[in-house]
């Protein structure tokens, strides 16, 4: 656990991660929402009302704040010519080493929210596992694809 | 083999049988709620009934064989079928993981066998699969495959098969018995009688655990410590009659770069394993059998294992070895796996982790129960004192070590287990860390083999020495 892959993913994933985050807020929010509005006819007691909002809004800043930065920074790869190297994780730091030899494929995908930020995800499989480096530019992705893509091919190496 | 066969005709009754047992459940339902006013009124109905299914079900199989066929074709196996939508599968031999045949006791009837196809790819199902066909045709398969797999390995090319080197084990009937009698089969069978009464539940309104429950609290302590011994000894005994079917008759033979198997009391199962298939050789030591030196070996393929088992994606090579046969075994029948025994363990400090979690958590279920039953509730402090041995074994059993292109891995999961995976099987390694193993410089390491499953089998040791987790990276990594 000492030497880290050199290249971060991009930046702008964490605003990406903050959507996501707040957009699965919503449904505790409108859980908590509910009851609040129906307050008085239920006859709930404030604190509880309190406490909710309390635990929603912790959450809120866990998830939305404090994560995504966390977990930017610990995101790195690293392409060799004949083994690609991933690190990630907030609590549990993974560092995974894949083989060129052992990639099946690799493709790239792009959901709404990240090509409104021009980022994509690209996923390597090997015959057992799928890694995904989960935002690059678009551009870096595909030529990131691309690469592995002919390294890749170098030699037929059979289950 | 070019011409495309059909399967052996036998197979429409075997289809319809299937048929028809897969339909007998909601049919007879159906006819219960629905026919019973009808047959009051027609005699004639339920019979009517049963010739309609015998119709329907006979023509669907009669079609499904005649739309089956399998052919041998530009070193591709190429099977058709379907009676509307016409699939065609075609599968190149060179893909083949391996190829397995059986026989329950409808096939043994009429001399013919299944035969199933194995690839690498994910899925419990084997993808290619001949439903009935003579055991002389399957061999030919058989034989088609092996001929690239001496050509794919250089060997010389036409070897008669007298000529290559057979080496051989079989179970001997007093080893079967006590694989039976050692097997985990019994926990098998707990699940299965759980699931069993859950459906009792919802058919009966009474809830048999609570029948059986109140009964024994009638009982007196001595009579109700019988009763459970009792019914432990009858499950076991029950457990260890499946594992009697499953496993009579086991052999294994080694013709040069295969492995066969075959096994089976009532339904006989044949396997054909190319040895440069295996992706990680697996020996068990389950807590029944550890304490007799005692083990089962077997083999991860990449088509996924031909036991029945939903949990394991691995190929029983042996049920039942003495420890000290091992090597002998392992250099007859699959001699690249040879056993490397300087494990490097965790160290000292690690101690600590093994034990926190699962002593954390048999405390938190001893709390629950004491707040529940009160006094009897402690009882569950057995429960803890056996999670602490567990934990002791844990801590002793883990380990990693390696040669320069075999990983071997040893970890308790209840059964303590070893594995050996030549370097070229490892799809991906690796090494995480949590913030309480960065305090005490520990490491996990986790390896990846492509096996039945989707996701692929993976292999992890906990808590071992940073230096040794990260020496583990720089054996596997291509740059060092």
């Amino acid at each position: 656990m000492k030497r880290e892959p050199r290249n971060r993913i991009a930046a702008s994933v964490k605003k990406v991660w903050r959507i996501n985050a707040g957009l699965s807020m919503l449904v505790p929010a409108i859980a908590a929402g509910v009851p609040t509005y129906f307050m008085d006819d239920w006859s709930i007691p404030t604190y509880i009302i309190y406490l909710g909002w309390a635990l929603i809004v912790l959450a809120a800043g866990i998830f939305i704040w404090l994560l995504p930065g966390i977990r930017w920074r610990r995101w790195r790869y690293e392409v060799f010519e004949q083994e690609i190297y991933i690190q990630h994780g907030i609590f549990i730091v993974t560092q995974t080493i894949v083989p060129m030899i052992r990639v099946q494929h690799v493709d790239t995908e792009q959901g709404p929210v990240l090509k409104a930020f021009k980022l994509a995800t690209v996923s390597i499989s090997t015959a057992a596992t799928t890694h995904r480096i989960p935002a690059l530019l678009l551009e870096e992705a595909l030529e990131l694809r691309d690469r592995i893509g002919t390294l890749a091919r170098v030699e037929e190496d059979d289950v | 083999m070019s011409e495309p066969k059909r399967m052996h005709p036998i197979s429409i009754v075997l289809q319809m049988l299937k048929l028809i047992k897969d339909a007998i459940i909601p049919l007879a339902v159906g006819f219960i709620a629905f026919f019973r006013n009808l047959s009051e009124m027609f005699w004639w109905s339920p019979f009517a009934l049963i010739g309609a299914v015998l119709l329907i079900s006979g023509l669907t199989a009669f079609l499904h064989w005649y739309r089956f066929t399998y052919r041998i074709e530009a070193d591709e196996l190429r099977l058709e079928s379907g009676v509307f939508v016409r699939k065609k599968r075609y599968i190149s031999k060179h893909r083949i993981q391996s190829v397995n045949t059986s026989a329950n006791i409808l096939h043994r009837l009429f001399g013919i066998v299944k035969l199933e196809v194995q690839t690498a790819g994910g899925g419990k199902k084997a993808e290619g699969e001949i439903g009935a066909l003579s055991k002389e045709d399957a061999a030919g398969i058989q034989q088609f495959v092996k001929r690239k797999e001496q050509r794919d390995t250089e060997t010389d090319s036409i070897e008669d098969l007298s000529s290559v080197k057979r080496a051989g084990y079989t179970l001997s009937f007093r080893r079967l018995l006590a694989a039976a009698a050692t097997s985990g089969g019994t926990g098998v069978f707990f699940g299965f009688l759980f699931a069993i009464t859950q459906q009792l539940d919802n058919i009966a309104d009474f809830n048999i655990y609570s029948i059986a429950f109140d009964w024994l609290l009638e009982q007196s302590l001595v009579l109700s410590i019988l009763f459970v011994i009792g019914s432990l000894a009858l499950t076991w005994m029950i457990a260890m009659v499946g594992t009697v079917f499953k496993y009579c008759y086991f052999q294994i033979t080694k013709q040069g770069e295969e492995l066969f198997i075959r096994r089976g009391l009532l339904e006989k199962r044949e396997i054909t394993i190319p040895l440069h298939r295996i992706q990680a050789l697996k020996v068990e030591e389950n807590i029944f059998r550890q304490p007799f030196g005692l083990l089962a070996v077997s083999a991860v393929i990449a088509g996924g294992g031909a036991e029945s088992d939903k949990h394991s994606f691995s190929t029983i090579l042996f049920p039942l070895l003495k420890r000290s046969e091992l090597q002998h075994f392992l250099k007859e029948i699959v001699p690249g796996f040879v056993v490397e025994t300087a494990f490097r363990k965790p160290p000292k400090r690690a101690r600590l982790r093994y034990a926190f979690v699962p002593i954390l958590i048999s405390m938190l279920i001893t709390g629950v129960l004491v707040y529940f039953f009160s006094w009897y509730g402690l009882f569950a402090i057995l429960f803890i004192l056996l999670t602490v041995c567990f934990c002791v074994l844990d801590y002793k059993d883990a380990g990693v070590s390696w040669t320069a292109d075999m990983l071997t891995m040893r970890y308790r999961e209840l059964s303590r287990i070893t594995v050996h995976v030549p370097r070229k099987k490892v799809q991906a390694f690796r090494e995480s860390q949590h913030y309480f193993q960065s305090k005490k410089q520990l490491g996990t390491v986790k390896i990846s083999v492509a096996s039945g499953g989707a996701a692929g089998s993976s292999f992890k040791v906990r808590h071992l020495a940073e230096q040794d987790a990260q020496a583990a990276a720089d054996w596997y990594s291509f740059r060092s």
